[in-house]
């Protein structure tokens, strides 16, 4: 019988909604840049940085009890502050009267889209370069949004 | 009738021939030595789910050309898993299952289920005997049985499957034999 292997909550590409989950679990978020910020909880400083297209804070996972419990909560609260933003666009698109207004909000949404799109190409693009350095041959497919890539290896 | 899910693939192409619906039932007392899916163990893990729901969902994606049932152990809720066989065949979807339990230990529904399905592989995972080249299987006491017609001229070619899922928000779901190398690369496994 094979494995399955499942990611615990949803990457966080959108650094708004990141530094806002962050502070929903009790976290002080400064120091911000594009690039990276530092996190102050539980009475220790981390850093999350974007790569790859993502943020994401680093622990060493070989270390065991090394992952902080809050981490446990950071997926839904991002997921969740995602669904907020959405929202919060929603509203003032239908109370707005102005053109310039719409077109801020029509560029916000488009932002959030090319991010997502742009992670989904990077994580694909790693996957692919990975799986062809150990010898598979990959099969792609799109259905419903989603990518499936089949890899194989003869015995 | 319910059952005890603790995780289902739409589609796939490793568990079997053609595009397949997926169901890991949860549940399993065998504790085979090495598995690779202990999370599948617990008989209270996963979600309640009714076969009704899961036949219909299986009648609303056109392109599958069968079900694959692992686990777990599928065998030990064998009433619901004999439900969707039928419910199953009776789409004309061909049913794949896996069992941990070799033929001589099935119970008369057991062996229902065996006689229903177009490929069963049998037998517990044998640690020692590990071989992720295998087709469908991960030890090589495991077998490959044909109880109906309708796969028997197919012939397995061995090789090592490993299928990757992206959903449309980036999270990444491996399935089959991957590597902890190949874990480790692509950042499912620190």
């Amino acid at each position: 019988m094979s494995g399955v292997w499942r990611e615990k909550s949803v990457p966080m590409v959108d650094q708004e909604c990141a530094h806002l989950a962050l502070e929903t679990i009790g976290a002080v978020v400064a120091d911000t840049s594009q690039a990276q910020c530092s996190v102050r909880i539980g009475g220790r400083t981390w850093i999350m940085s974007h790569t790859n297209g993502r943020y994401a804070i680093r622990y060493n996972a070989r270390q065991a009890g090394s992952r902080p419990s809050w981490m446990d909560g950071l997926g839904e609260a991002y997921a969740r502050q995602v669904q907020l933003k959405q929202e919060r666009l929603a509203r003032r698109e239908q109370l707005t009267t102005l053109d310039a207004e719409r077109e801020a909000i029509r560029q916000e949404r488009m932002v959030m889209e090319t991010e997502r799109k742009a992670l989904i190409e990077t994580r694909k693009a790693t996957v692919i370069k990975q799986a062809k350095a150990l010898g598979y041959r990959v099969k792609e497919t799109v259905q419903n949004g989603e990518v499936r890539l089949v890899l194989v290896k003869s015995g | 009738m319910k059952i005890q899910i603790g995780h289902t693939l739409e589609s796939s192409e490793i568990y079997g021939p053609g595009l397949r619906s997926v169901l890991w039932v949860q549940g399993c007392t065998l504790a085979c030595k090495g598995c690779w899916n202990t999370q599948y163990w617990s008989s209270t893990g996963g979600i309640t789910t009714s076969v009704d729901e899961i036949v219909e969902k299986w009648a609303s994606t056109p392109e599958l050309e069968g079900i694959t049932l692992l686990g777990g152990e599928p065998l030990q809720q064998v009433g619901p898993v004999h439900a969707l066989i039928r419910g199953a065949r009776r789409m004309g979807l061909s049913v794949f299952l896996y069992t941990g339990y070799e033929p001589e230990e099935f119970s008369t529904d057991m062996l229902d289920c065996f006689n229903m399905s177009d490929i069963v592989v049998t037998g517990r995972y044998v640690h020692e005997l590990r071989n992720t080249n295998l087709r469908w299987r991960g030890s090589t006491n495991q077998i490959v049985h044909f109880p109906t017609p309708r796969y028997q001229a197919l012939d397995i070619e061995e090789q090592h499957e490993v299928e990757v899922h992206l959903s449309s928000e980036g999270e990444l779901s491996v399935y089959g034999y991957a590597t902890d190398e190949f874990l480790t690369s692509i950042e499912v496994k620190s």
